[in-house]
């Protein structure tokens, strides 16, 4: 077992505390596997449509947390802590693909499409990006709960684990958070009927 | 940012769509009171849900 590995799997093990203190602790190790393996995909493929965040985010797990020891929590916590990395990551590629394309259309890459209906899969990633961070601000958690959801494919039930909230309230989010950024994207913001 | 309170909006909303369809208009109206910009964002909301 790697370094990272035991690291990761002892900071799952011990994830019975603050998810925020946990999340936070995980992020920096994640993040450098999931860019790894992402920088690893794409020098192979060469074709950036072909990525999927939630293959990736699995194969992260796979490699840094020994999922024979791991609980149904700490697998949790691993997921919405690599949704978040997964996000960044996504962003970087979507802002160095334009600065390259000088203004070319950015692809839009595959989050998963079951989940995203009218949201993601013809979506502009900056656009969802602005609309992601501006929704921070107004409702945190349900910001939080589209990340683990598009970025790491985590179900309802997952997403509940890892947040330390009740499944009701994550379909409550995730309703909420889907029909302000549907209205986000589509050019008019809710707040801004004045 | 406009002061739209955006915890009652999402309390208004989510509430909202465990109603039948065709009582989300009443409920939401006796909801919003006298609170016109949460009447109108909770139907942005609701027309957004219609669409996707």
């Amino acid at each position: 077992m790697s370094v990272s590995t035991e690291r990761v799997t002892t900071i799952l093990l011990e994830a019975e505390g603050s998810s925020r203190a946990t999340l936070d602790r995980l992020l920096p190790l994640v993040y450098d596997e999931l860019r790894a393996i992402a920088h690893h995909q794409l020098g192979l493929e060469q074709a950036a449509e072909t990525l999927s965040t939630t293959a990736l985010v699995h194969e992260a797990y796979m490699r840094l947390a020994d999922s024979t020891r791991v609980t149904a929590r700490g697998r949790a916590y691993f997921f919405a802590a690599a949704a978040h990395a997964m996000r960044r990551i996504v962003v970087e590629y979507a802002r160095r693909r334009r600065r390259l394309k000088r203004g070319g259309g950015v692809p839009c890459l595959p989050l998963d499409e079951a989940l995203v209906s009218g949201i993601g899969a013809q979506t502009d990633l900056l656009d969802l990006e602005r609309g992601l961070t501006e929704l921070t601000t107004i409702a945190e958690r349900a910001a939080t709960v589209v990340e683990c959801r598009f970025f790491a494919g985590l179900s309802v039930e997952d997403t509940a684990l890892a947040l330390g909230v009740t499944d009701r309230t994550v379909k409550r989010d995730w309703a909420f958070a889907r029909s302000w950024l549907f209205d986000y994207l589509r050019g008019s913001r809710p707040e801004t009927e004045a | 940012m406009s002061g739209v309170d955006w915890n009652l909006v999402a309390e208004i909303f989510g509430d909202a769509l465990e109603q039948p369809v065709e009582a989300r208009f009443t409920f939401v109206a006796a909801r919003c009171g006298d609170r016109p910009d949460v009447l109108a964002a909770v139907h942005r909301l609701l027309d957004a849900e219609r669409s996707y």
